[in-house]
């Protein structure tokens, strides 16, 4: 029989379960690789005890002050980008304790492969832990590490400190994953060879996102009664940040105008 | 009109709202993120059944999703969305079929089909 996969995942948020919502989809993406019996141990930024949930095993942080991390930062010094080391040290600091815990875990469980979550900075933590580990480094792509929009300040690489961050990782990642074509399109402008990109795209878990949508439920009407809608009423979600880019405006005088319009039908029939 | 700012919510409560919505209003502007990819929000209104209005990304036209067949496409407009939710409205037989293949479409995107995809990443 051939041996399981395993992994160590870094991600420096990811909750315990799927009811956190903080990276969530990187949950439910290791979840379902667990289930598929690859031995999944999760890497995570928080100062908290090493568990077992939903068959992934959750390593934290061991402790703030390690000399181990200090030692990793002088070695890998020469390693960041010059204008990189123009930032905050405790920053720098940080990303090395960051990889010298994940290096702990794999040389523990003999993990196969490092897959982190966004190129920085689970990325740089990734490849700082490759450089020590020797095991090949897998990068998905989410989208702040990579789009930039100079209009609203979105993208960590208008900062060209972390643009070489993120440039470096790219480059010595030993496959890069891209949440869409268009992603893929832009990791390849950065001068990254395309045999090692691939594309998996943003997934759902329609065991739990399935209909009916409790139509006709207690629940419904239980949840229709508190907010005052009724039977008839249609109703409209957007489900984003209030920010400028969403066109929240358009649906705020879009909305008054379909009211205007049916008012108008309904007085005429 | 009615409206209500939620602010954050924990994920069963969300759930609860989501089992309220008739239809999921998106008219973000065209920018790099907002073209590039396909939200997670939209693949989760797809698979509960819900209509999706949204901007004519170029990512939706590039992944071959239908206008009036899979989604209603609007522009970043109070004019184009007013119309794009008046049909939704107005037009049930409409709604029922955007529902149907929205339900379609979310299977191509189940987390399991995810982790197949991704682990044939992992053993290139």
């Amino acid at each position: 029989m051939d041996k399981e996969i395993s992994v160590a995942v870094i991600a420096e948020y990811i909750g315990k379960s799927p009811e956190e919502v903080a990276y969530s989809f990187v949950f439910d993406e290791v979840y379902r690789l667990a289930r598929r019996g690859v031995n999944v141990h999760v890497v995570r930024g928080k100062i908290e005890k090493d568990s077992i949930s939903y068959g992934i095993h959750f390593h934290d942080i061991e402790k703030m002050v390690d000399p181990q991390a200090l030692n990793m930062l002088m070695k890998n010094i020469m390693f960041y980008p010059p204008i990189s080391l123009l930032r905050n040290p405790i920053y720098l600091y940080w990303e090395n304790l960051y990889a010298s815990n994940v290096s702990k875990v794999i040389e523990k469980y003999d993990l196969d492969l490092i897959h982190a979550h966004f190129a920085y900075r689970e990325g740089l933590v990734g490849l700082l832990a490759k450089t020590g580990t020797k095991k090949p480094l897998i990068v998905t792509c989410h989208g702040y590490d990579i789009n930039t929009v100079p209009e609203v300040g979105y993208g960590i690489r208008l900062r060209k400190r972390y643009d070489d961050l993120v440039r470096l990782v790219l480059k010595n990642a030993d496959a890069i994953i891209c949440v869409s074509n268009d992603m893929k399109n832009k990791v390849l402008k950065l001068g990254i060879n395309k045999e090692k990109v691939f594309v998996v795209l943003n997934g759902v878990d329609i065991n739990l996102f399935r209909p009916p949508l409790k139509k006709e439920s207690d629940t419904l009407n239980e949840v229709r009664s508190r907010f005052g809608i009724n039977e008839d009423d249609f109703v409209i979600l957007n489900a984003r940040h209030l920010r400028r880019i969403y066109g929240i405006e358009y649906i705020i005088y879009a909305a008054k105008m379909v009211t205007e319009q049916v008012k108008k039908k309904q007085s005429l029939s | 009109m009615n409206y209500e700012i939620t602010g954050f919510i924990e994920r069963e409560r969300a759930l609860e709202y989501l089992s309220l919505f008739d239809t999921l209003v998106l008219p973000s502007y065209r920018i790099s993120t907002t073209e590039s990819n396909i939200l997670i929000k939209v693949i989760e209104a797809w698979a509960l059944g819900i209509p999706v209005i949204i901007t004519k990304h170029r990512v939706f036209l590039n992944s071959k999703i239908k206008d009036y067949e899979d989604i209603i496409y609007c522009e970043p407009d109070p004019n184009s969305v007013t119309k794009a939710i008046a049909i939704i409205l107005a037009n049930e037989s409409l709604r029922r079929k955007i529902q149907a293949n929205g339900l379609k479409l979310a299977k191509q995107f189940d987390y399991d089909k995810i982790a197949e995809r991704l682990l044939k990443a992992f053993e290139d």
